[in-house]
């Protein structure tokens, strides 16, 4: 949400940095675990209760007991811990209240459907926010620079999903272009062109709310990470080689600048995720964000969980993603270069 | 102190915050039903009397809307205020104490930061059971970090600064300098902080409360986003009114935010100040007073000089009015000859080699005088013609040429670029006379895929002299090209530089706040002092005969140095 | 005189033996670099020791460990005799009082809210003098400004340090330290930052207060000749060790180390105006 500051994020990649990083990543998993561990078992009312939802209502003391034992219950907490991680580590991830199947087998389910809707968002709202940033600083204190900084400020105060409705509304009601609901057509059967045409109408609007909700950010970074390299000597120096004024602004300045959007870009992938979760809602589209949705109506605490631990597995992928590939695009972050003092 | 566009975003956004706020205090007075009442049928279309129309079980909308503000500003706010407070402590704990204190509380920022915040907020907020207290919880617990880890960085910086130094070397202790020196350099920040943070903390409410997290008692806009959702109400014609005025209301606060942050935000770091008022391209800004261009071509033997700059006069507009930073400025340069402008730091030396090079910026601009090149006026030249002219006819060693080099690419690309830019051969020959180019500034050729930073001080000032030849120029301007570089490698680049000069017959002015260096260069020499030139002699074997006091003064304090030995060079 | 003679001149005010000190490069603790190497020298009452070296060699990082800005990895610092780190935390505040420093940068090196009666007096006020007397610091203030000829001092007691210039603000600096009548000044590149015209005179008022209070100076520059002129003895500095020491004109005639010679050369690189124009002032006797 920051609007003029750029916060670079240095990536270098020595051996003890790639060590740090990686303990961080997995102490960041441990954490999500140990809050899905430790919530239900903090949380007010029996345990049980998260586990088999309402049902365990209607169960008596025996049973309890019973249930208790087969769930480890009576054990130790730190047992209990033990085999929670290890359940984890073999992808068990404990039942759904609500679809009765196992946690796992939805979420690869729905997984696909958010990738498919937020593919495509990602890289239209980089495109757009970091051609018009930089034009913005190109421009700088014109009036199309005022215009566009006060419009992508506007947008990015707007909720997403509050985006999504406004779309919905005149797109989709009102104009009757795109449909509004799901991401597959109710009728038809599977495969063919048709089928495809289909999912990409659907598809139309989530894309262009995600885009417009997250393009602000990219442009807003990438205007005020230009305005700074175009400070820069290197910045001058092209100029005074003779080069035109393209050359100056892409290859040099905007190459420069383009470093802080590219981590920002790469990172927001895990916050698209945490994003999708309303516009997913507003579309009643099957990704894993609407999933999270349903299992907050539903009170289902096991899927609730499952849909938490993707999600961060997703930050801290895209996370090591950008670790792997920001040293391709600046070279002081590669490897084996050591910067010599003068 | 700010620039009138974020004078005038700040003032529209403490605006609209004050209305919004206003709407919060005095909601209860004016609105006209209770937001809980059923008053009337299901989605009345608005009328005088229900200003907003009703919803779908026939509250009036426009009550809801206005009792709403309360409990959307307020968990904004106070969410903004507890994690400000948390932020705060933690990154100036962090900051100051360092340690073990700072190693657990950035890993626990850093932890914060990679969760997934929205899901973390679902997931807590739903074991914790929805409510007020809940949300402002929730909400702040995802917003301190980032503020823990802005205002420790902070306190780094200002550690480091010169005068906190200096007070600790004075003998201060801790607290001192925490009172007296760190406090009230990192109090400015903490405000557009906590103003980002209220910016976030209400559209994170927007969003619990939408997904159904918010606390059922009390309505919020994004509670009533929520209702509108499920009961599909973009699918009546009621969308309009049950939609709009919620999102707006959002949409304004939020607004209001970020418009006052980024209005704050400029004021303490002037650095991301643009120069709105005088946004006016380079180009026109030199084009101020259009000069004759004079085309004729220049016969190489006639005594008429290379560069020939008659009263050149450069204004900086500022706040308070133009600043003159060249004031009537005439000198000539010979071919082959090299002129040496000395002038103390803010004399207009650098501002003149700008303007010679056209590359001045605004708010700096020529306002009179002509700078004939070979007979050509530099000021009346179009895009194509000076593309042509610069790095090929008159070339550029830039101020502090450490940063003049492009991190990201090889300097063999550096190079190649700047040739392939004026002739017209293959990219593989460019290479190969880059190459030779490196060599020529004492460089060996497999240093030529070297990055930037690969590459020592000295090394890369010699690859921007490399660059400055790389089109054989007739005229080369050096501005302050040793500055900044340790002595010894000082003397080595200027050895290499008089070296090329005499060998390429070059045209140079050597620009240098140094006497002693300039003299031992310059076959002229003109002093400036405020933007004037005050003195101009010839020097013989580095003698030069002042006429002016201040250049009499200048060479007062020339260095005086004897060694009885001649010292061998090694 | 030689180098014999000074150093019995009784105890050294300060004296630095085997200092050590390494920096982590680039955050990695495994890759340390050693920036000091056995640094051991002393310097006496009322002396001038310049220490000279190129960028890079070291020399800020020993004003920083002498001012107690950074810790050395080991050796130890001796003030008048007594070990900072052997004391206690109070005695070695008090010990503080003695030594100050004068920076580079004099546009960082003073806090920008404050007006040059502030930053004057505040040693005065870190060190609990004349706590409760505003009047008698003022005095103080009025007194170290007339010291460093920024006089009449009423035109710049209520400044503040962006309306001064360069070499102004350095003469600031320097009244902030000689307030507390320090016996020694640690003067780390003082002129570097300011205009050419500017640096003798500076050496000069530094000059000056050495022979008025006896103020012993560690004076580091890179510039031979401001050294040559203000320096009893030089030190020479060179990959974090001391190559060549003695008596600043032996030091300047003849040159031992292949380092001072380099150092030499370059700065004669910049002086035949002088040797040929007025040949009489050149020697330095």
């Amino acid at each position: 949400m920051h609007i003029s500051g750029v916060r670079t994020r240095g990536r270098s990649f020595s051996s003890r940095r790639l060590f740090i990083r990686i303990s961080q990543y997995i102490l960041v998993v441990c954490v999500a675990l140990t809050i899905n561990f430790t919530l239900p078992r903090l949380a007010p009312g029996d345990p049980l209760n998260y586990i088999l939802g309402d049902e365990a209502n209607s169960l008596n003391a025996e049973q309890r007991q019973q249930i208790y034992r087969e769930l480890g219950l009576d054990r130790s907490v730190l047992q209990q811990y033990g085999d929670y991680l290890l359940g984890t580590l073999t992808f068990d991830l404990g039942d759904s209240i609500r679809f009765g199947r196992p946690v796992s087998e939805i979420l690869v389910e729905r997984l696909p459907w958010t990738v498919l809707m937020i593919g495509p968002a990602i890289i239209l709202s980089a495109l757009l926010g970091i051609v018009l940033g930089a034009l913005a600083a190109w421009k700088r204190g014109k009036a199309g620079d005022a215009s566009l900084l006060t419009g992508m400020i506007i947008l990015e105060s707007m909720p997403s999903f509050w985006i999504g409705m406004l779309l919905i509304a005149v797109f989709a009601v009102n104009l009757g272009w795109f449909p509004s609901f799901g991401a597959v057509p109710f009728t038809g059967t599977e495969g063919g062109l048709a089928y495809f045409v289909e999912v990409a109408r659907r598809l139309v609007l989530p894309v262009t709310t995600i885009t417009l909700a997250t393009i602000g950010s990219n442009f807003l970074l990438t205007r005020a990470s230009m305005l700074n390299t175009l400070g820069e000597d290197y910045v001058q120096m092209a100029e005074a080689k003779g080069l035109s004024e393209r050359a100056v602004l892409f290859q040099h300045a905007l190459r420069n600048a383009l470093l802080p959007v590219y981590t920002n870009v790469t990172l927001s992938l895990g916050a698209l995720v945490s994003g999708a979760v309303t516009v997913e809602t507003v579309f009643a589209y099957p990704g894993v964000g609407r999933l999270l949705y349903e299992s907050v109506l539903a009170r289902d605490y096991p899927l609730l969980q499952g849909v938490f631990l993707l999600i961060t597995i997703g930050v801290i992928a895209a996370n090591v993603l950008a670790d792997l590939t920001y040293p391709l695009l600046d070279p002081r972050a590669r490897s084996g270069t050591r910067s010599e003092v003068s | 102190m700010n620039t009138p566009i974020a004078r005038y975003l700040g003032f529209t956004g403490f605006a609209i915050l004050v209305f919004m706020l206003l709407l919060a205090i005095l909601g209860p007075f004016i609105v006209p039903y209770d937001p809980n009442e059923l008053i009337a049928p299901a989605f009345q279309p608005p009328s005088w009397s229900y200003l907003l129309g009703t919803n779908d079980i026939g509250q009036d909308i426009f009550s809801e809307l206005i009792m709403s503000a309360r409990v959307s500003l307020l968990v904004g706010v106070v969410s903004a205020l507890i994690a400000t407070l948390f932020g705060v402590i933690a990154g100036l704990v962090a900051g100051y104490f360092g340690g073990w204190a700072e190693t657990i509380l950035m890993r626990l920022v850093d932890v914060k930061l990679t969760l997934p915040f929205l899901p973390l907020m679902i997931v807590v907020a739903v074991f914790l059971g929805p409510g007020l207290i809940t949300q402002i919880l929730v909400i702040a617990l995802v917003i301190w970090a980032p503020m823990a880890r802005e205002l420790r960085s902070q306190v780094l910086t200002a550690r480091r600064r010169g005068f906190v130094e200096a007070a600790e070397a004075i003998g201060a202790g801790g607290r001192y300098i925490l009172r007296r020196h760190l406090l009230p350099n990192v109090t400015p920040l903490i405000i557009p902080q906590f103003v980002r943070a209220a910016n976030t903390g209400i559209l994170m409410e927007t969003s619990l409360s939408f997904l159904g997290l918010g606390d059922p008692t009390v309505k919020s806009w994004g509670m009533m986003l929520f209702y509108a959702n499920s009961r599909s109400a973009f699918l009546t014609d009621a969308w309009l009114w049950w939609l709009l005025p919620p999102g707006i209301c959002i949409t304004l606060s939020v607004l209001s935010f970020s418009l006052l942050g980024y209005a704050l935000e400029e004021r303490v770091r002037p650095r991301l100040r643009t120069s709105w008022r005088f946004g006016a391209s380079e180009r026109s800004a030199n084009k101020v007073r259009p000069l004759k261009r004079e085309p004729q071509e220049q016969d190489p033997e006639s005594p008429e000089p290379l560069l020939s700059v008659q009263q050149l006069s450069v204004e900086y507009v500022t706040a308070n009015g133009a600043i003159r930073a060249v004031d009537s400025v005439s000198f000539s340069v010979r071919r082959g000859e090299v002129l040496g402008i000395v002038g103390e730091s803010g004399s207009g030396k650098t501002t003149m080699a700008a303007a010679l090079m056209q590359l001045l910026k605004p708010p700096g601009r020529l306002t009179g005088g002509r700078m004939l090149f070979a007979g050509n006026d530099l000021a009346s030249l179009d895009a194509a013609e000076l593309k042509r002219l610069r790095n090929n006819r008159i070339a550029l060693i830039p101020q502090a040429a450490m940063n003049a080099l492009n991190p990201v690419y090889t300097v063999q690309k550096q190079l190649v670029e700047a040739i392939l830019a004026h002739q017209k051969i293959r990219r593989s020959e460019a290479r190969i006379r880059a190459n030779h180019l490196l060599q020529l500034v004492g460089i060996t050729p497999d240093r030529a895929r070297a990055y930037p930073h690969e590459l020592s001080g000295g090394m890369r000032q010699r690859v921007v002299i490399a660059i400055a030849l790389a089109n054989n120029p007739s005229l080369v301007i050096a501005d302050e090209p040793t500055t900044g570089l340790d002595v010894i490698v000082q003397a080595e680049i200027l050895e290499l530089l008089t070296d090329l000069q005499s060998r390429l017959e070059l045209a140079m002015i050597f620009i240098s706040h140094d006497l002693s260096v300039v003299l031992s260069v310059a076959d002229r020499i003109a002093i400036m002092l405020e933007g004037k030139i005050v003195d101009q002699s010839s020097v013989n074997s580095g003698v030069f005969h002042p006429n002016h006091p201040y250049s009499q003064r200048l060479q007062a304090a020339l260095p005086r140095l004897k060694s009885k030995h001649t010292i061998p060079f090694s | 005189m030689s180098v014999d003679v000074i150093s019995s001149q009784g105890e050294p005010i300060l004296q630095l033996k085997e200092i050590r000190k390494s920096f982590d490069r680039h955050g990695a603790r495994l890759e340390r670099s050693m920036v000091l190497k056995d640094v051991e020298c002393f310097i006496h009452r009322a002396e001038v020791v310049g220490l000279i070296g190129g960028s890079g060699t070291g020399k800020s990082t020993l004003a920083r460990l002498i001012m107690g800005l950074e810790r050395q990895d080991c050796g130890s610092i001796l003030f008048e005799g007594r070990d900072l780190e052997q004391v206690t935390a109070r005695e070695r505040q008090a010990m503080r009082r003695f030594m100050q420093m004068v920076f580079q940068d004099p546009y960082d090196s003073l806090a920008q809210g404050l007006t040059v009666e502030e930053i004057v007096a505040e040693p005065l006020i870190i060190h609990r003098i004349h706590r409760y007397d505003r009047k008698k610091r003022r005095e103080l203030v009025e007194d170290a400004l007339a010291e460093v000829a920024l006089a009449p001092s009423s035109l710049f007691i209520n400044r503040y340090p962006h309306e001064l210039s360069g070499g102004q603000r350095q003469r600031v600096a320097l009244a902030r330290a000689l307030i507390l009548r320090p016996r020694l000044i640690i003067a780390d590149e003082p002129t570097s930052m300011l205009d050419v015209s500017l640096r003798l005179e500076l050496i000069d008022l530094m000059k000056r207060l050495r022979e008025r209070h006896g103020i012993a100076y560690l004076y580091i520059t890179h510039d031979l000749a401001l050294a040559h002129r203000f320096c009893d003895r030089l030190l020479v500095l060179s990959e974090g060790r001391i190559v060549e020491q003695g008596l600043a004109n032996e030091v300047i005639e003849r040159p031992r180390h292949p380092y001072t010679r380099a150092l030499m050369q370059a700065a004669m690189r910049f002086m035949p105006a002088i040797q040929s124009s007025n040949p009489v002032e050149l020697t330095a006797k």
